[in-house]
This record gives structure tokens, C-alpha cells and sequence, in this order.
């Protein structure tokens, strides 16, 4: 897959900073509370971890709206949020090319004289999926669809590498739990296995 | 290195023979020459990576020579005799093509002869020429090579062995030469960059049906030669191949039409968050579980890794031994592969979990409803006959949220595998 190892240190890092930072333990914290924290935490790592990306900075601003993260957000990131926290200025340059890529639309259907009716229901169709898109991939809403696509495909790959990282974090705490609960047998079986 | 590398060797199993060998290969590689090792390695994987017909943005090499060794050895080529002469034959190989003096700069200094790459040839993989412009004339960085392949359209997305990679890949100790931003940074140049050549040679080409002078715009007779209509149909040529990539990445696609590509990438965005979400959910994230964990990271989880195997071989419970040591490295995502393939497996027992956990009090363990729901979606992917190890995986979450009744429901379901 394209996700290096690289990432999957830097995520896996990045989340235990992240939850010493946010103090996430089951007996002070709620069921939500806790929740809410490791998914930011979890969330805050992919981000840092997969670097600078469209989706990322949307993530990142999107979870930043949110009172409540603000504080954890400039904990973990540091003077790197607010270096993210600048308006980004792409987003102005993207209407004025969409209305160059519909106009030259235009022109062509008018010199081609075609009415097509079903393509302009798959059009309409297309269109209301891409909107939603839009709405799931963070950062979404100010990119074309190209440059959406592309988006969609590494925040696809992110996300899965962020699942399955999850996933291995937790049997391992599973499996650590366990040997932790064992550890009052385990001089009796250690002097069994040397016997043997 | 030691540790990992036998690992990996416990563990990867039918993986094993070519990954180690390409390991082995990149080893002895580095162990080899005086040669500064990141060049070298680049220069090698650069050698070798325009022969493959893919887009290498964001790719690993080593992952990649894996997985068409490995692909090598399924097609019947003959074991090589070690996995070193193979990398130079395969080298030799594109050598044949390409004769690049980059190449034998290569050979050369490997200090071996070139063993017979013409001859050999029979026994390898038919190594689809590479887009002849994109070979030449390259430097030795892979970020070069990623904005010159990355949008040929008659060549296979992006991720068309992504799924073959994610497989492979994961399951060995890759190295890796460049970050992944170098990639990601590429493929914007490109898009950027395409535009203007292909707006230069559309009109000479389509006015006489001569070969274009880059691959990517074809040639094609009575279509306006305006650039309006070429800049649309080389937007919609790399929006397709993007479609094209983000369909491979959704697992049992099988639909090619645009709208219905679009609702699946939808429906896989959203259970991959939601996936996200649960498992946030069953998560206990102790600061006593997690301590422990720290001091591994930060130790890049060698010594810790070791230091755990040890440990747990005295526990004589092998998959908490599988389960540490993929840790940081490899083969969750087979699992998940398996998982996701299934869709359901994870997702209801852990749903389940947070239910309960949500309406019960999070510590009091509920063994006898888990156990019959691990016993209940334990056969399933037993049925669908493949990993054993995915139902101890997927059973493990259960407990996840309960204190105390860890040991009794997990243990039965690992007496399974």
C-alpha cells in the first residue's frame, strides 16, 4: 500500500502523545468523554502523520472549530497550528476555474448541437454524489473535482492505515493486559520451560 | 535488525521465501559496496521501477520488489539461486531495454558479471516495456520517475497492485527510501505541468496522425483540434484514471460506470469512519496500558519487541506473541483485508461492546452474551475459509471494555486457531 512505515511510526507516536496529553483514562472520563478524546487524538495523529494535504489542514481547521480542542490542538501541535490556522488562500482561485471549465463545457455541447438527456442525468447524478463526497472528505467543499478525487483516494488510504493501526494498538494492549494478568504464574511456567 | 528479520521469517510464511529473499538482496546490497546506500538503493530501484507498468507515487520500492518477486516465483520462473543475482538479472533485464548508462554504472559496480539477462529472459515475467520516454534520461530519483508515469492513462492506476502491495507489503520489514511527501508533491507538479505540453502537441498530432511526442495524449482523427475539447478530455482522462485508482482501493468493487463508483467510494468512506469511530469506542486507553507503550515507541519498539516475544513465549500463547510483534510492523492489514471483505466481522462485536459498555456499567464483563456473539461470528469467516487469525482478532475487542472477564472469553476463542 502507499502508506510507508514512515506513517505508521509517526501515527502511532503521535497518538500516545496524544492521549498522555488529553490524560485519557477510564476513571476520570465518561464513556463519551472518552470517546471524543482518543477519536481526536486518533484523528490529530493521521493528520500529523500523512504531513500537509488539503484533507489534512481541513481536518485539522474542521476539528479546530470546536472549542473544546483548541486547547489540545496547540498542545500537540504547537507553532505548527498556527501556521495551519491561516486562512488558506487556494480555496478563492477554485470558483473562478470551475466557471472557466463549465463555459468551455458550454461551448463545446453548443458546437457539438447534442441534446443529451441521459448524459445529463447521469451528470445530475454524478453532481449530487460529488456534493456528498464533498461533505465526507474534510476540507472538501473547496476543491474540484479532480484534485476531490485525489483527495478522496489518499484520505481512503489514511484511513484505513489509521483503522488497522488502531486495531493493532488495541490487541496489544489486549495482549499486554493479559500477560499483565498472568504475571503471577508466569515464575512457576518460566521454570517449567527452562526444565524442558 | 536480527529480531525483525527473524520474525519475519516466523512469520510471513508463504510470503517469506521472496520477501526474505529481497531483504536478504537489499542487505546484502547495502552491506556490499562503499557506495553511499540511499543513492545506491535509489539508483537500483530506479533501475528497476520504470520497467513496472505502475505509478510509483507514494510507493515503497522494497514493498514492490517483493511483490513482483514474489509474483515472479508464482508464475513459474524458477527459484533463483539467491535473491542478489535475481535483482541483477532483473536489472540486466531492463538494462536490455533501456541502457541507461546509470544502469551499468550499476552492474558494474556490483562487481558481477551480467548473467545472461537475453537469455534469461524467457524465465521471467513477460516485464512490460515502460513508457520509452519515461526510462531515458532519468536521474536517479524516484520523484522523477512518479511525475513522468504518474498520468499516463493506458497504463494501470495507481493502485492496481495496491491491494497485492497492502497484502504483501505489510507482511515484510520494508525499507524505505524516500518519504511519501515526496511523492504526494509530485503528482500535483504533474497535473499541473501536463497541461501544457498536451495543449502544444494536440494539435500537431491529431492534424497528422504522427506519433505524439508524449505518450499521454493520443492521437485521435476527426475530433476538433481546439483547446478547449483537448484540456476537457485530458481532464476527463485523469479524472477516470483516478476513479479508476479509487476503485481499486474499495475492496468487491465491481461496478465501472461513474455514478455508482462514486456511491461505493461514498459507502466505504463512511464505514471506514465509522470504523474509526468504534474502535475509539472499545479502546481502553489506560495510562497504565499505554505507559509501557511509550517507552516502545520511542525505542522504535526493537529492544521492547524482543524483550516482549520473550515474554510471551513463556505464556506459550502464540497469537499474543503474533500480536505484539505486528505491532509496528506488519500483516494487521491482511487481517483487515479480511474484515473489511466481510465488512460485518469487526464492526458488530465491537458495537456490541460499546452497547453494552454504554448501557451497563463499563466494568462489569457480560461473558456469557460476548462469548455466544464471538462464537456466533467466529465461524463466518471460517466459512469463508481464510485467516484463523481474524476471529481472535476480532474476538479481542470484545473484552477490550470489561475489566475482568478478559481471560475467560478470550482464551476459548483462541484455542481455535
Amino acid at each position: 500500500m502507499q502508506v510507508a512505515e514512515a506513517f505508521k511510526h509517526a501515527f502511532l507516536k503521535q497518538m500516545l502523545l496524544g492521549f498522555q496529553a488529553s490524560v485519557v483514562s477510564p476513571k476520570s472520563m465518561g464513556f463519551q468523554e472518552r470517546k471524543s478524546a482518543i477519536k481526536l487524538s486518533a484523528d490529530v495523529a493521521m493528520a500529523v502523520a500523512r504531513g500537509t494535504r488539503k484533507w489534512t489542514r481541513g481536518l485539522i481547521a474542521g476539528l479546530s472549530k470546536e472549542h473544546q480542542n483548541r486547547s489540545f490542538l496547540q498542545l500537540i501541535l504547537g507553532e505548527q497550528y498556527e501556521r495551519l490556522m491561516k486562512p488558506c488562500h487556494s480555496s478563492w482561485k477554485i470558483p473562478r476555474c470551475k466557471k472557466i471549465v463549465r463555459r468551455s463545457l458550454r461551448v463545446c455541447c453548443r458546437r457539438k448541437k447534442k441534446k443529451n438527456q441521459v448524459g445529463v442525468l447521469a451528470r445530475t447524478l454524478v453532481a449530487k454524489r460529488t456534493q456528498e463526497l464533498k461533505i465526507l472528505v474534510p476540507g472538501g467543499e473547496s476543491m474540484d473535482g479532480f484534485s476531490l478525487l485525489d483527495e478522496t483516494l489518499d484520505y481512503v488510504v489514511s484511513l484505513r492505515a489509521q483503522a488497522d493501526l488502531m486495531q493493532s494498538l488495541l490487541t496489544t494492549i489486549e495482549a499486554s493486559k493479559l500477560r499483565s494478568h498472568s504475571k503471577g504464574t508466569l515464575p512457576e511456567r518460566k521454570a517449567s520451560y527452562v526444565g524442558n | 535488525m536480527q529480531p525483525s528479520s527473524k520474525e519475519m521469517q516466523g512469520m510471513a510464511g508463504g510470503l517469506a521465501p521472496s520477501a526474505v529473499a529481497a531483504h536478504i538482496a537489499l542487505q546484502e546490497l547495502q552491506n556490499d559496496g562503499g557506495v553511499d546506500h540511499d543513492d545506491f538503493l535509489d539508483q537500483m530501484m530506479s533501475g528497476l521501477a520504470p520497467a513496472w507498468p505502475m505509478g510509483l507515487g507514494g510507493y515503497d520500492e522494497a514493498s514492490l520488489l517483493g511483490s513482483r518477486l514474489r509474483q515472479h516465483q508464482a508464475a513459474g520462473g524458477g527459484s533463483p539461486p539467491n535473491g542478489k543475482s535475481m535483482l541483477l538479472q532483473l536489472n540486466h533485464h531492463h538494462y536490455a531495454h533501456h541502457a541507461s548508462p546509470q544502469q551499468q554504472l550499476l552492474l558494474q559496480s556490483m562487481g558481477q558479471p551480467p548473467a545472461g539477462g537475453g537469455g534469461d529472459s524467457g524465465g521471467f515475467l513477460p516485464l512490460p516495456l515502460s513508457l520509452g520516454s519515461g526510462g531515458s534520461g532519468h536521474s536517479g530519483l524516484l520523484v522523477d520517475i512518479s511525475r513522468e508515469e504518474v498520468d499516463a492513462p493506458f497504463k494501470a492506476s495507481d493502485s492496481t497492485k495496491a491491494e497485492a502491495l497492502y497484502n504483501n507489503g505489510f507482511g515484510e520489514n520494508h525499507q524505505h527510501f524516500h518519504h511519501p511527501q515526496n511523492h504526494r508533491g509530485a503528482p500535483p507538479a504533474a497535473a499541473g505541468k501536463c497541461q501544457v505540453p498536451a495543449a502544444a502537441s494536440g494539435s500537431p498530432s491529431t492534424g497528422g496522425g504522427a506519433v505524439p511526442p508524449r505518450p499521454r495524449v493520443r492521437a485521435r482523427r476527426g475530433q476538433a483540434t481546439d483547446p478547449h475539447s483537448i484540456a476537457e478530455r485530458l481532464r476527463r482522462e485523469r479524472i477516470a484514471e483516478r476513479m479508476k485508482a479509487l476503485q481499486e482501493l474499495v475492496p468487491n468493487s465491481n461496478k465501472t460506470d461513474k455514478a455508482s463508483m462514486l456511491d461505493e467510494i461514498i459507502d466505504y468512506v463512511k464505514f471506514l469512519q465509522l470504523q474509526v469511530k468504534v474502535l475509539s469506542m472499545s479502546r481502553l486507553g489506560g495510562a497504565a496500558a499505554v505507559a509501557p507503550l511509550v517507552a516502545d515507541m520511542s525505542s522504535k519498539a526493537g529492544a521492547g519487541r524482543g524483550e516482549a516475544d520473550g515474554a510471551a513465549a513463556n505464556d506459550g500463547l502464540t497469537a499474543a506473541e503474533h500480536q505484539v510483534a505486528k505491532l509496528l510492523e506488519e500483516d494487521m492489514g491482511s487481517a483487515m483485508q479480511y474484515l473489511q471483505g466481510k465488512g460485518l466481522c469487526l464492526m458488530p462485536i465491537s458495537l456490541a461492546s460499546a452497547i453494552s459498555s454504554a448501557t451497563c456499567h463499563p466494568r462489569s464483563p457480560i461473558p456469557g452474551g460476548l462469548s455466544q456473539l464471538n462464537r456466533r461470528t467466529a465461524p463466518s469467516p471460517h466459512a469463508a475459509g481464510d485467516a484463523p487469525s481474524s476471529p481472535s482478532m476480532s474476538a479481542l475487542t470484545v473484552p477490550s471494555t470489561n475489566g475482568g472477564g478478559d481471560a475467560d472469553i478470550s482464551r476459548p476463542s483462541r484455542c481455535k486457531d
